[in-house]
């Protein structure tokens, strides 16, 4: 998934920065764009309803990926072990577990066009159109 | 005639090629066999490809199905997800040695085990606490005190050892908005170390000193909570409430109050914008008012007030909370600051200071910790501390009760799973 960024020498890769991400719901929610706040709450799972009624069901990717790591450094402002920390002391103090992961942009879009409530990203350039994204005010 | 066959001989001679040539042509006529032989062998794996491809080309009808499948599955996910009950729970096992009066002690401290399941709007969640201590100051202490000015030998009474087992949350959570959410049943207190008072959540092996001494640990009741907010930037400026109802303090159990009269308390929380420079900044404010049983099953009134906060920094992070009570005209303070700072993303650093001045149970102490906060993984907790204990001099304490000051080390082993 990372990109490989080639040097001239030719010898030596390495992954070069993400580009960005989209965040995607589910084609039939009715919400065009979330503040950045939002985004952080659904994600906390501090957010449990769309305003249409629907659950909120966030789907992160796996740990070790490049496009969580940036997810979680922008729109948190913490780094991946942070977050991880956070939801220890969630899952002690609210019995609530972080959200599932999946590990491949086919996997979440899949999710995603399955699940009304469901709310996840992708590396930008990789959504299609069985899901539909929305902006963040905000994110920079 | 024989000028013509040596003619013959010789131009036979010249034409035909040494054995060494001959050697060279096979040499290449092998090494051209085997490259034919290699782009066969590449052309049948090609063969083989597209074979097997025709025969995964599959039907729009078959595509179709495979889609549905794969929905089905991700719908059981997803109700396996719905209909689960999580079970957790975390074990802490620690050493303490001082120049106290307390023994140098092993502590099998806790042992506690979490439930919870979600369910849209609705939330449960219990911990239950299981504790077996040699001899533990913090369960113990307040009932061999008592236990003394009511004349019974504490020697007598003494469970010491034997431990104990205590539901310490088991709460029921309506979320109806933001801005209102209900919660019914025996809950902690909602300062902010005894929400995050678990060994895996603080840095340090000992609570600070003055926290059994002010606002009660827990709550058995009705607590309405919620809070609103307006987006800044990356950030958000908010205010969240809690208003809570409950049970009056019996000896730090609150299910035995069987009284009309209630304790309620409240508190407000402040979340400061950040302007993406801070990565948090909250300011609240506590207030509770309720009876507490002391020494006897007479209930007194108990005030309550405290301020706290808590702010991070890129790798700095700071805590603080004071609270002021008030019981029987007699007035008792507490507080503790503690700055850390995180080193490497599982190695934690910090020191506090502390101090509790209670005429109550006629104690004054300021304390002074520096300790080490190791987390090879989120769920795991390795950390030691250093402390030097300096009583206080007060006019509540006699020249027989005063102690000297004395240092101690404490260290424990946390897992979370």
């Amino acid at each position: 998934m990372a990109a490989l960024l080639v040097l001239p020498l030719g010898s030596i890769a390495l992954p070069a920065p993400l580009s960005g991400f989209v965040v995607v719901v589910n084609k039939e929610n009715p919400v065009a764009s979330l503040p950045i706040t939002d985004l952080q709450r659904a994600f906390r799972k501090q957010t449990r309803m769309w305003p249409h009624g629907e659950a909120v069901v966030p789907v992160d990717w796996d740990a070790s990926s490049v496009v969580r790591q940036e997810f979680s450094r922008r729109v948190f402002g913490r780094s991946v072990r942070e977050m991880a920390d956070f939801w220890v002391q969630q899952n002690i103090t609210q019995g609530l577990q972080p959200p599932s992961t999946l590990k491949s942009t086919r996997a979440i879009l899949r999710f995603v066009m399955s699940v009304a409530g469901a709310i996840a990203y992708v590396p930008a350039g990789e959504e299609d159109e069985t899901v539909k994204t929305i902006g963040i005010k905000g994110l920079r | 005639m024989k000028r013509s066959f040596w003619l013959a001989v010789a131009a036979m001679l010249a034409l035909s090629q040494p054995a060494w040539a001959q050697q060279d042509d096979v040499a290449r006529l092998r090494a051209e066999l085997q490259r034919q032989q290699e782009v066969i062998a590449k052309l049948l794996e090609r063969l083989d490809e597209l074979e097997k491809k025709q025969a995964l080309t599959a039907t729009n009808e078959e595509l179709k199905q495979e889609a549905q499948t794969q929905q089905e599955a991700v719908e059981s996910v997803r109700e396996t997800l719905l209909g689960r009950v999580n079970l957790n729970g975390y074990y802490n096992f620690r050493f303490a040695a001082d120049q106290s009066p307390e023994p140098v002690s092993f502590q099998q401290h806790h042992l506690g085990l979490l439930l919870s399941k979600q369910l849209r709007k609705f939330s449960f969640h219990m911990e239950l606490e299981l504790q077996n201590v040699p001899h533990h100051p913090e369960i113990h202490g307040d009932e061999e005190e008592g236990e003394e000015e009511n004349g019974e030998h504490p020697e007598e009474t003494d469970v010491s050892g034997e431990g104990q087992v205590a539901v310490e949350n088991a709460w029921m959570d309506y979320a109806h908005n933001r801005f209102l959410n209900v919660r019914v049943g025996k809950q902690l207190s909602p300062q902010y170390w005894w929400q995050n008072h678990y060994p895996n959540l603080t840095l340090s092996t000992d609570q600070p000193i003055y926290l059994r001494e002010l606002f009660p640990a827990e709550l058995v009741g009705v607590t309405v909570h919620g809070g609103a907010a307006r987006p800044s930037g990356r950030s958000e400026l908010a205010l969240n409430y809690r208003v809570y109802l409950s049970n009056n303090q019996f000896e730090g159990n609150s299910q035995s109050d069987l009284r009309d009269g209630k304790s309620w308390g409240g508190r407000v929380q402040v979340r400061l914008p950040t302007g993406g420079r801070l990565k948090r900044f909250d300011v609240a404010g506590d207030l509770y008012r309720g009876q507490i049983a002391l020494t006897t099953r007479e209930l007194v009134d108990d005030h309550v007030y405290g301020l706290e906060s808590q702010i991070e920094v890129d790798r700095f992070e700071l805590q603080a909370e004071y609270a002021r009570g008030r019981t029987l005209g007699d007035t008792r303070y507490g507080y503790y600051v503690q700055p850390a700072l995180r080193l490497r993303d599982n190695f934690t650093t910090f020191y506090r200071v502390e101090q509790l001045d209670s005429p109550r149970i006629r104690r004054a102490e300021r304390r002074h910790l520096a300790g080490l906060n190791f987390r090879p993984y989120p769920q795991i907790a390795v950390k030691a501390e250093y402390y030097r204990a300096v009583p206080q001099e007060r006019s509540f304490i006699s020249e027989d009760e005063a102690r000297s000051p004395f240092n101690g080390f404490a260290a424990a082993a946390v897992f979370f799973f």
